[in-house]
């Protein structure tokens, strides 16, 4: 799944640290206009803290030159970072709040709690 | 794919089991997602390889339609985690669990913890709640929900997260009010049909019978417009 984008890309105090205690990663067909499109609205540097943050060992180059975006090794490697790895269970952490938005089962939580409820 | 060919892969998209009334969980049929998806794509190329949101998935059938006419990916949102659980459910079904993530967040609500810019998307598809239920039987606390117009709320939302378009189930009863609201907020609208939407016939409580359920109820056929939405001030066109 798109998880970390998604994650990353739907919170206000942009961009919120993931924590998980589980981590799925499964291959998923390879599509690369899918993935030339997508790249266009992704916060890049969001996406490598998402990856730091998880712990993965995947490389992501620093920045993404015009022709990296062309690099067939890159396009796979995007593609595996955003598709492939999902958050199964762990939680989103507001930078500036530090409050939680749980994940559970693959699904964030962005419900307000009961004590933000004015 | 051909459009019988669509409804009859939907037809395998699981139903509530114990559908939630207050939340007017009725699913929309593989006729009419079918028909929606459908027509969105051939008429106005809105699905294929478009990135694509559904406020209320419910059991995932729009989204579905969606992702079997090669839509690019589908952000679901929805407040239930019942509806949610079934939703996943029928997407590990269809194999489609990298094109739909899901989120749960509950859009009854007048503000969401989440910058809608950030995850905007070229079209929106929704069967919203059409506010009909005869009596609300939620029992958490309400103040902060918006309870009236709730379809007109959803539209709300939507025409923030459309880069493009929006489609939509509105009763057709209340066509000259979103007529009206569709020009306050600057979008062209179409109403592409008009369709006959069962839904569960709810009776009154009475302390002897059991209680019937959205699930299990009698049905009444309700007229609901096909609405297609379009965001008018957009930088694109």
């Amino acid at each position: 799944m798109l998880t970390s984008n998604v994650l990353k890309g739907i919170t206000k105090g942009f961009p919120l640290k993931i924590s998980s205690t589980k981590v799925e990663n499964a291959p998923v067909d390879y599509n690369r206009d899918f993935i030339i499109r997508i790249m266009q609205r992704i916060e890049y540097d969001a996406l490598r803290g998402a990856v730091t943050d998880l712990g993965l060992h995947e490389s992501l180059p620093e920045t993404i030159s015009e022709s990296t975006q062309q690099n067939e090794e890159f396009l796979k490697k995007l593609h595996k970072v955003l598709l492939e790895y999902e958050v199964e269970e762990g939680e989103l952490i507001c930078p500036e709040t530090g409050r939680k938005f749980p994940i559970s089962k693959g699904i964030p939580n962005m419900l307000l709690q009961e004590t933000e409820v004015s | 794919m051909k459009l019988k060919e669509l409804e009859s892969h939907l037809s395998n998209v699981e139903n509530f089991s114990n559908a939630k009334e207050y939340l007017e969980q009725y699913m929309t049929t593989p006729h009419l997602a079918a028909r929606m998806i459908y027509t969105a794509q051939t008429q106005y190329d809105d699905i294929e390889s478009r990135s694509l949101i559904d406020l209320g998935i419910g059991t995932g059938m729009l989204s579905i339609a969606s992702c079997l006419l090669n839509a690019d990916h589908v952000f679901g949102f929805d407040c239930d985690l019942d509806a949610l659980g079934l939703c996943q459910l029928n997407i590990k079904e269809f194999e489609l669990e990298s094109s739909i993530d899901l989120i749960q967040a509950d859009l009854r609500r007048m503000s969401l913890p989440i910058d809608l810019n950030r995850i905007k998307a070229d079209t929106v598809i929704m069967n919203p709640p059409f506010g009909t239920k005869p009596f609300s039987t939620s029992t958490e606390n309400q103040d902060e929900l918006c309870l009236s117009g709730i379809d007109m709320h959803f539209l709300n939302y939507a025409r923030q997260l459309a880069q493009h378009s929006i489609y939509s189930l509105h009763k057709t009863s209340t066509r000259d009010h979103i007529y009206k609201k569709a020009k306050d907020w600057n979008m062209k609208i179409d109403v592409l049909a008009v369709l006959q939407f069962d839904i569960p016939k709810l009776e009154k409580k009475r302390p002897n019978r059991k209680i019937s359920t959205a699930s299990n109820a009698p049905l009444k056929s309700i007229e609901v417009d096909f609405i297609r939405f379009e965001i008018k001030d957009n930088a694109d066109d």
